[in-house]
């Protein structure tokens, strides 16, 4: 048993390994295939921002627009 | 009163009609296009509009142009494409599933004819080593990874047909993830340890004279009596061989898929899945069986393994050629054997 349980040791340590070898050999899309014309998935400079959580949070000028609306109508 | 009733009957027949014609509109073959559609010619411009079947005839492969620096992006549809997406959505899944469950069904049906393999003679008592730690390590450890890159593997074909169903897609989606992460990974120990066991093993699987008998005796099934066998018998070099071909076979084409497009285009990817995915199914149900008589089937065949020695008893019966060689080297007349040969005891 303490032989099973070193070498289950062993290979999820070789596994971390290289596992993050890999990812470090990884490169973003806009890194690895970049062109003047179009943007692909720049996190930094892509229209949404660096910050944009996938959630659409609307600006207080929209807010306050749609609020009005709504009382309108 | 007759006209009037059938005026009314009429009107209601009218009315029925137009409210069932979106209806039917929905299930109907498209509509001619009106008049108004064609040219003043009377010629239909979608007639005219190539179709895929004719685009096939012209040339194999339908190709475009892209702005992107991918130039595989150009390439829309292949005969090729249709080949691959039959082997992996049909015939795969049926070729996996049909060798596991003919694997499980043969093995739990030799179990109910024949029972837990054991030794004719009683237990002696006295140990003899059979593999040292590193060994025993190599083993352990390319087990280990070959469990997680099965069930992993398994989860590439059935996951959408099984596990989906039952936990839903988020749970689907980030399990599948995460076993693509523990796949890639878990990849290299297994190739170290299939290094490992190939440069351990090799010598001690040299097919030999006794293979014929012992595979000929269905390794002492056929005879009643166990035919003699060296340090392994001809079913373990069957299973060492299938593990190291068939690993090699999966490293080569894993390699080739971890790092796609390095050295192969899509045809040549499209192979190295068929490869990967025919590999892995024969290999996994050869180690169901090597699991089965590893622990179900055979007495004493775990201790080997998994302690390292075994009963003089089992080690006599199973592999009498190489209990000589062992007592030969301990009366110090013999130093062909590798550093696994030390007797315990």
């Amino acid at each position: 048993m303490p032989v099973i349980l070193l070498s289950i040791t062993i290979a999820a340590l070789l596994a971390v390994i290289a596992g993050l070898g890999l990812f470090s050999m990884q490169k973003p899309v806009y890194q690895s295939q970049p062109m003047p014309s179009v943007r692909l998935g720049d996190p930094g400079h892509n229209l949404v921002g660096p910050s944009w959580s996938g959630i659409h949070k609307p600006l207080r000028a929209e807010r306050a627009v749609n609020t009005k609306s709504g009382q309108s109508g | 009163m007759s006209q009037r009733l059938g005026r009314h009957l009429l009107t209601t027949l009218v009315l029925i009609g137009a409210l069932n014609c979106p209806a039917g509109a929905q299930h109907g073959q498209d509509p001619v296009p009106p008049a108004s559609t064609a040219r003043a010619s009377g010629a239909n411009p979608t007639e005219q509009a190539v179709t895929e079947q004719r685009l096939f005839q012209q040339q194999r492969k339908l190709e475009g142009r892209i702005s992107i620096p991918d130039y595989k992006a150009a390439l829309l549809e292949q005969p090729q494409g249709r080949s691959y997406q039959f082997f992996h959505e049909r015939l795969l899944p049926w070729l996996m599933g049909a060798l596991i469950v003919a694997m499980v069904a043969g093995l739990a049906l030799f179990f109910v004819m024949r029972g837990r393999i054991r030794t004719q003679a009683p237990q002696t008592g006295i140990k003899i080593k059979r593999f040292n730690v590193l060994e025993r390590t190599a083993h352990w450890m390319t087990a280990t990874c070959f469990i997680v890159l099965a069930l992993t593997g398994i989860n590439y074909v059935f996951g959408k047909r099984l596990l989906f169903p039952l936990i839903g897609p988020d749970a689907f989606a980030a399990f599948s993830q995460w076993s693509k992460f523990a796949h890639t990974a878990v990849a290299w120990p297994f190739m170290l340890g299939l290094l490992m066991m190939a440069v351990l093993w090799v010598r001690g699987n040299l097919p030999d004279r006794h293979d014929w008998r012992w595979l000929r005796e269905f390794g002492g099934f056929a005879s009643g009596t166990h035919p003699p066998a060296g340090r392994f018998n001809a079913g373990q070099k069957l299973i060492f061989w299938s593990v190291i071909i068939f690993g090699l076979a999966l490293s080569v084409t894993g390699i080739i898929m971890l790092f796609p497009f390095w050295t192969l285009d899509i045809n040549g990817m499209q192979w190295a899945q068929y490869g990967h995915a025919s590999a892995a199914s024969i290999l996994i149900a050869v180690i169901i069986a090597h699991i089965y008589i590893g622990t179900l089937g055979m007495v004493g065949a775990y201790d080997a393994i998994g302690r390292g020695e075994v009963d003089l008893t089992w080690a006599r019966e199973h592999h009498s050629l190489w209990v000589e060689q062992q007592q030969r080297v301990i009366r110090g007349h013999d130093d062909s054997v590798g550093p696994a040969g030390v007797p315990a005891e």
